[in-house]
This record gives structure tokens, C-alpha cells and sequence, in this order.
């Protein structure tokens, strides 16, 4: 990952929080639809997040790209989520 | 599927949106109230003032010349209303006493009379204020009115007169008193609009409150929804936080303009008006200091409120701005954990 100097936490977790609900591999294209990000973006935070482990790419039977979490990715969204539950707090919403 | 913990936080966005006639109406409802106040204010005070008017030429009667001034007809009394006068014999000095319907048919037809106060005797000029009830006597000929703090002249005999007498001796006409007199009331307590006014007022204060209540609920109901469908949960909360905060500082510049033009704003207007009203309404001294006291409180009580909101909503901006640094912290925290 060269250019991407500051990610977004929130755009991370834009991925991290999609593919944790979804709970399945994505194809690399419907992941670029899901987080709703042109490609060019969304390569540089695939590339990154990819660089930092947080998500794995592997080829399916067909040869397909697929992507999905890893254990670290896993913990670092469970961890966002515990930082924005410290956040919210008791707010109710 | 398992439902994703961040989805949990989510609030429901399908909020109605509703056109409502809430503002109009609390509107409406603050137009009755300040129009009422308004017009109430301008009426306690303003006093009515009844000159008294000449009754007859000078007579003399037993070596004592007389000349009458008279406020004839049904008159009503407020409990706070006074007569003053002013006179000045030219030449020598006289006397001056005020006498009741009854008393002056008494003086007329050459009974005598006793008026017990306030009789002035033997000055020249003179200027003084008395009180409605000191003037009529005995006070039984006052008849009690609907209100309590009124009175009102016997029906069957109603008038009000102001007598002067000087020793009928040599060119006694040259000494005829230059005199006045009138009688002052409250117009307030004297106007029809003084139990319609007040009704008014309250009429106005409910059918605001009423409307800044529906007003409030309207717009609660009009507020786009923390999370838009387009966001997700982390990133709508994220904005939230922004929001909220920009969102209570804006509250904040509100509630300080609200203090300023609504509380503040008021206290050299309404305690110098209050001490106006105080000293028109009221005879007794310490009626201008209850008014100017009335208002004191009810500023003070407001003033209070204030203050204890505005401290309120700056210690929740203050802890929400702590929140949110908090936050920021934590996001670097996650950030070095996932570059580690």
C-alpha cells in the first residue's frame, strides 16, 4: 500500500462492519458496491487493509477473488465497536 | 444472519414528517398575551382624573363667605384614589374642607356641618392630597363595592364637594380663592377591561404554552433521523457526534439570547415601570416598593431559571466535548493498533 498516508477509521470500518454482517466472502466487485466507493478509492483501501491484515483475499474453485475478515480484522472491528459503545454510552437513540 | 452489534445502536428512521399549525398558534397566543400585558401596563398607569367643577356663585351665610366646588354624580371609589387641591385666597386667608352628598345638602340648607378631616385653616395657598376615604365621612356612607378594594358613592345622594370660606368682611369678593380640585383614580380599577384583560392574558399564556408544546412535538417529529439509510451505523454515529455537538452550542447562543432580550433586557424597563404603576395605583408609600418588590421577584425567579438551564446545557456541552475527545482518542489508539 503506497499513497493511502491516513486512512479513514470510519471508511475501514465501512468494510469491516460489512462484511461482519453480511458474515460470508465477498466478490471484490459487490464489496466496491457495498461500500459505496469509486475504485480508485476503494483499491487503495482494499490494498491497505490488505497490507495491515485485516482482511484476506483467496480464489474460490472458479478462480474468483474472494474477499473475507481476518481474526485481526475481527478484533479490530469488535474493538471500534467497543470504542463507540464507550461513546454512545447510555444515549438512547 | 446475526444481527451486527452497531445495528443494534440504530434508531428508527422512518419518522413522519408532519405540517402543522403549531407555530401560527403559539404565535397567536404570545400576540394575546403581550397585547393584553400591553394594554393592562397602560392602563395601571394611567389614573383618571375627574376635575371638580364650580357649583353656584359665592354665598354668604353668617358673615362667612362660601364658594363650592363639586364632582356631582355616581362616582366609584378604588380603595387607592385620592382628591387633591390646590387654592389661594388673594387677600386674607380662608379655610378649605371637603364634605360628602349628604353633608353639603346639610350646609345648604343651613345645618351645620362637622367635617373631621381634613379641614385646613386659616392659609392663604395651600396644596395637599387626601385620601377618598378620609374626605367622606362617616365612612358608612361609603357602600362596598363588587370589588373588594372598591367603594361606591351612596346612589341616592352621589357627589364629592370641595368648600371655601373666608370672613365675609369689607370687599369680601376680591378675596375669592383661586381654586382647583380633582378627584384621581386608577383607570384600571375603574374600566371595564380590568377583569376582561387579565382573562386575556391567561387565555394568551395557554394558548402559547399550548402551541410550543405542539410546536416542539412537531419539530421532534420533522428531525431527519440520527442514521440515513445511506450511512452506516459507525459513520452515522460519527456525524451524530459532530451534530450534537454543533447542535448544543447553537442551543447554547439561543438560550443566551433568550436571557439577554427575555430576562435582562428587562430589568430597567420593568422595575422604573413597576415603580410608575406603584406610585400611581397606590396612596401608601409602601405600595410602589410591593410593585417595584413584585417585579424584583418575578425577575429574579426568571433569572434563576436561567441560570440553572444555561448551567445545565453548558455542563452537558462541556461533557460532550469530553466525550467526543475521548473518542478521537481512542481512534488513534485503534489506528497505531492496526498499524502495529
Amino acid at each position: 500500500m503506497a499513497d493511502l498516508e491516513r486512512p479513514d477509521l470510519y471508511v475501514v470500518a465501512r468494510f469491516l462492519e460489512r462484511l461482519w454482517r453480511d458474515q460470508r466472502v465477498y466478490r471484490k466487485t459487490d464489496l466496491q458496491l457495498a461500500v459505496r466507493l469509486n475504485y480508485r478509492v476503494y483499491k487503495k483501501y482494499l490494498d491497505w487493509m490488505i497490507s495491515k491484515d485485516l482482511i484476506a483475499v483467496s480464489r474460490d474453485a472458479e478462480g474468483v477473488e474472494r474477499i473475507a475478515m481476518t481474526p485481526k480484522g475481527m478484533r479490530t472491528y469488535d474493538a471500534f465497536v467497543g470504542t463507540l459503545r464507550e461513546f454512545v454510552g447510555d444515549e438512547r437513540f | 444472519m446475526s444481527r451486527d452489534p452497531l445495528t443494534q445502536l440504530r434508531g428508527d428512521s422512518s419518522t413522519a414528517v408532519h405540517q402543522g399549525t403549531a407555530a401560527p398558534i403559539a404565535l397567536a397566543g404570545l400576540v394575546l398575551l403581550g397585547t393584553s400585558l400591553f394594554l393592562l401596563g397602560l392602563l395601571a398607569s394611567s389614573a383618571r382624573e375627574m376635575p371638580f367643577e364650580s357649583i353656584g356663585n359665592e354665598t354668604v351665610v353668617n358673615e362667612t363667605a362660601r364658594v363650592t366646588l363639586g364632582l356631582v354624580g355616581h362616582y366609584s371609589i378604588p380603595h387607592d384614589s385620592y382628591v387633591e387641591a390646590t387654592y389661594r385666597f388673594p387677600v386674607s386667608p380662608g379655610d378649605a374642607y371637603f364634605l360628602d352628598c349628604w353633608a353639603y345638602l346639610d350646609l345648604v340648607q343651613g345645618r351645620p356641618v362637622s367635617p373631621e378631616a381634613p379641614v385646613i385653616r386659616g392659609m392663604r395657598e395651600h396644596e395637599f392630597r387626601a385620601p377618598v376615604e378620609d374626605i367622606i365621612n362617616p365612612p358608612a356612607r361609603l357602600l362596598a363595592g363588587e370589588a373588594v378594594d372598591s367603594f361606591y358613592a351612596d346612589p341616592r345622594c352621589p357627589g364629592l364637594y370641595a368648600v371655601f370660606e373666608w370672613p365675609a368682611s369689607g370687599d369680601w369678593r376680591a378675596n375669592r380663592p383661586e381654586a382647583r380640585a380633582q378627584f384621581v383614580s386608577s383607570a384600571l380599577f375603574d374600566s371595564p377591561f380590568s377583569a376582561v384583560l387579565p382573562a386575556l392574558a391567561a387565555l394568551g399564556a395557554i394558548v402559547a404554552f399550548i402551541g410550543f408544546t405542539l410546536w416542539t412535538k412537531e419539530r421532534r417529529a420533522r428531525e431527519p433521523s440520527v442514521v440515513t439509510p445511506e450511512e452506516t451505523t459507525a459513520e452515522a454515529l460519527y456525524h451524530f457526534a459532530i451534530r450534537t455537538e454543533a447542535w448544543l452550542v447553537r442551543t447554547r447562543r439561543y438560550l443566551l439570547m433568550a436571557g439577554f432580550l427575555g430576562i435582562f433586557l428587562w430589568y430597567p424597563l420593568l422595575l422604573p415601570w413597576a415603580w410608575q404603576v406603584g406610585d400611581t395605583v397606590g396612596g401608601a408609600p409602601w405600595a410602589r416598593w410591593a410593585f417595584v418588590a413584585g417585579a424584583a421577584v418575578l425577575l429574579l425567579g426568571l433569572t434563576g431559571i436561567w441560570l440553572r438551564e444555561f448551567r445545565a446545557l453548558d455542563r452537558e456541552l462541556s461533557d460532550w466535548r469530553k466525550r467526543v475527545a475521548r473518542l478521537r482518542r481512542r481512534e488513534e489508539e485503534l489506528m497505531a493498533q492496526i498499524e502495529s
